[in-house]
Formats: C-alpha cells, structure tokens, sequence
C-alpha cells in the first residue's frame, strides 16, 4: 500500500514537472509556428530581395541620367532643354494625356442573349465590373501597357464600378457592350483571354459574349480631362 | 472495485505522459513542411527578413540621394529660364500622376491576414492568396472612393499592375508576395473607410471568408513610387497635328 502510494507520488511529480518545463519554455509566445507561416516568410523575403533588384536597376538609370545631365548642362542650356522636354513628354504619355498608337488588341463582351435555365439567375449572362477588371487584370499581366476601356483611357487611379444598369469608368457612364482596348503584345494577351483557363473562355460558357480581336495598329485616346490630386504630395526626403 | 481504481488512475497518467512525449516529438521534426516548426527557425527568418529590408532602405536612400541631385540641376536651370520651368514643373504632375514619386497625404490603412487555423480554416493553404480578386476588388472601390495613390505590400498601383496567382504566389507588379497584405490608400480618410464598410460591401464580403480585417485612417501615410523602369514597347504617342 506504502509503495504504492509512493509510486503515485512520483508520477504527480514528473508530470507536473513536465508541465512547468513546457509552461516555462513557451515563455508567454508561440512555440510552434506553422509551416505556412515559415513560407510566407519566404515569399516576403524573396519579395524583397527583388524589390531591391529593381531599386538597383532604376539607381543604375538615374545615375546615368545625372550624368547625361551634367553633361549637358556644360554643354549650354538648348540641348539640357531638348532632353527635359523628351522627358516631359515621355511621362505625359506614361500619365495617360497623350494619345498612343501600337499593336494591340480589341476585346469586346457583352450581355449573354441565350434562355436561361429554369430558375437561373440572369446575372449568369450579364457582364458586371468585376468582369472587366479581371479582364483588364489578365491583359495587365500579358503585358498590356496601355488600356481605354469604351473609349476611356485607363489611369492609375480609374475604378470601374456597375451602378444599376451603367458601369461608370472615370466618372462618365457607359452601358453594354462593352469594349476593351489594349496595346501590347497582341498575340500574348489574345491567348491568355480565350485560352483553355482563360477568363474569356469561363465568360463564353457561362452564355456571356465574348470576342477578341487583334489589331496591327489601334489607337487609344488621352484622358480628356485635367488631373489634379487633392491629397497627395511629393514626398520630401528627410535630411 | 477499490482494488482497481489505484490502477486506473495510472493508467490514465500513463496515457497522458505518452501523449505528451508523442506530442513533443511530432512537434520536434518541423522542418517538414505540413508539421509545426520551432519558433527559432521562425526567428531565423524574421533577421533575415530585416537584413534585406535594411539593405534595400540603403539602396532607396542611394536612389533618393541621385534624385536629389537631379531635381537640384532642374532646379538650378529653371531658375535661369522661365522657358525650362515650365517644363520642369509639368514633368514633376506627370511624374506623380504616372506613379513614380514617393507621395505622402490623409488616407487608410488596410491590413488583410489570413483566418486563424480553426477546422473550418485549415493553414494548409492561404485564403486570401486564393481569393486575391478580393484585392482587386478592394483596390478598385478604393479608387472609387477617390484614392489618388495605393500600394499593396510597398507595390505601388499603377494602370499596368497585375494582382495574379501565380505558382504558390500572388504576384503584384511582378514581384511574389504574401499575407498579411498592408494596403495603403491617399485620399478622403473617411469616405474611403466608410465606402470600404458600408453594410455587404467589400470588407464584410472579405470577413465571411474568415480573413481578419483592420481598418485605420491616418493622417498623413506614405507610399512609395513604383519600383519598376515603366518603358514601353509597343505603344508610341500619337504625333497631334497642329
């Protein structure tokens, strides 16, 4: 009975040591991290390391900028002019106020026109905003450089959001069809919309119509307004 | 009966001490990926982590220090000439309205992380990196609230960026990233929150799928230009005639 008891004992103290050490040893914070946590790890650092690629590239670029300035600036004030102005202009058409000509492709979606199914929900053959943006999404990333979408010239800071019939696009209000244009690597773009996992050829099951076209030469328009920031400003370095 | 129970209770203390010693060695093998891993990998992970974000502030300081330097010679020429002014503070709106300045202002914070593991929420895979048209979608009713500048993860939003899956990545700009995902947006403080709030609008969208939302106005935010060289290959400008 004595011995037993003792037994007992010895086993409430191990276990309660072992408590205490796994108590101690977490120490207030997570132990144990999972492996997705380890990975976005990863991904963050490797995220940064090629932020740091490029921000070497444009120190490489802006190095030899200055120096083609100084340069210049030796040379007299007509040919430092002439390069500020190929300057200006080159980041007015980047800014979207100029017009741009370039090979590209022309997608054009509107709503679906087949019967529906017993009790299906119209929105499956109508075209909503989000369609467009996953559109202009996928041409971004086949490389589009610049996009109008019915006409309007795509910015920075353009949303495309359906209000009731409409999908308003730089303040204006436009109505379907619907018709995107985008210069870039034609063929590259054309084959990420209607390929076999492209975003068109979802849209073309779902009844919604959906064509692509490529152009040789296709012209987009300049934003036709002013753009002027109310909020934001340079950022001035620290000194 | 009383002959026994003394052995049920150390056979239930012998269950537990086995669980706790299997817990502690499944624990333990971390570095495959599925299992658990200790936290001083983690830690690992965090100083190379900052390593990197401390080399890439030094070369950001190089480029600002070049930028300076090249706004200064602008400078110094427009004050000569009021011809070359003109042309130099034009450069400067184009600049900013193409993205390629650092902008500061009035505006949000968004931070998006993944659910915390629960069973309905396993962390085998990250939500929002498979939902990441959430992101667009997020991005595209900030500039409808009238944000003049966004960056998701220090990746400025310009007309060309692309939010893809990619691989196990989303990619943004071209460059992979991972939650938690920080989006920052310059505009009206308050519509943007309350256009990103409103009752079945975008965030509680993003919260049925388990993601945890924070939302914070900031009087002055800053985000950085787009770190890519913009050039273009296929679009030229049209020659107007006058």
């Amino acid at each position: 009975m004595k011995l037993r008891v003792l037994g007992f004992f010895v086993i409430c103290v191990v276990v309660g040591f072992s408590i205490i050490v796994q108590a101690r040893v977490t120490n207030g914070q997570q132990l144990y991290v999972s492996a997705k946590t380890i990975t976005d790890y990863e991904t963050t650092i490797q995220s940064e390391i090629e932020d740091k690629d490029r921000i070497s590239q444009l120190i490489d670029e802006t190095g030899k900028r200055l120096q083609e300035y100084e340069a210049l600036a030796n040379n007299g004030d007509s040919e430092l002019k002439g390069r500020l102005q190929e300057e200006r202009d080159y980041y007015k058409m980047v800014s979207g106020m100029t017009a741009v000509h370039g090979e590209g492709v022309v997608v054009f979606v509107d709503d679906g026109t087949r019967d529906l199914y017993e009790g299906e929900d119209p929105n499956a053959v109508l075209v909503h905003d989000m369609d467009i943006l996953t559109i202009i999404n996928e041409l971004n990333r086949s490389g589009a450089e610049v996009l109008s979408v019915n006409g309007q010239r795509i910015l920075n800071d353009t949303s495309i959001s359906c209000s009731g019939y409409t999908i308003r696009i730089n303040d204006q209000f436009f109505a379907r069809p619907f018709e995107i244009h985008a210069i870039g690597d034609s063929k590259r773009m054309a084959a990420s919309l209607i390929g076999p996992d492209g975003y068109g050829t979802l849209l073309q099951d779902y009844g919604v119509i959906f064509k692509v076209t490529i152009k040789e030469d296709l012209t987009i328009p300049k934003y036709s307004e002013e753009q002027s920031f109310e909020y934001m400003t340079k950022a001035e370095e620290e000194e | 009966m009383k002959k026994f129970s003394g052995m049920i209770v150390i056979g239930l203390l012998a269950l537990f001490i086995g669980l706790v010693i299997s817990i502690q060695i499944t624990t333990t093998q971390g570095s495959d990926v599925g299992g658990l891993v200790p936290v001083a990998k983690a830690q690992g992970y965090l100083e190379q982590l900052k390593q990197v974000r401390a080399e890439k502030d030094v070369a950001l300081q190089e480029l600002n220090k070049l930028d300076e330097r090249l706004n200064q010679i602008e400078k110094e020429k427009s004050d000569e000439d009021f011809f070359l002014k003109g042309i130099v503070s034009d450069l400067e709106k184009y600049k900013m309205a193409a993205g390629v300045v650092d902008v500061k202002g009035p505006g949000v914070i968004v931070t998006v992380d993944d659910p915390i593991p629960t069973a309905e929420f396993s962390d085998e895979y990250s939500v929002i990196m498979l939902r990441y048209e959430l992101l667009l979608s997020l991005v595209n009713k900030m500039k409808d609230a009238g944000a003049e500048a966004i960056s998701i993860n220090g990746q400025r939003i310009i007309v060309t960026t692309e939010i893809s899956l990619a691989g196990d990545n989303v990619n943004i700009n071209t460059v992979p990233t991972a939650p938690p995902y920080i989006i920052k947006a310059i505009g009206n403080p308050e519509t943007i929150e309350s256009t990103l709030t409103i009752r079945f609008g975008i965030i509680e969208q993003m919260k049925s799928y388990g993601l945890r939302i924070d939302i914070k106005q900031k009087d002055e935010i800053e985000i950085p230009r787009y770190s890519g060289i913009i050039k273009y290959r296929y679009a030229e400008p049209v020659v107007e005639e006058e």
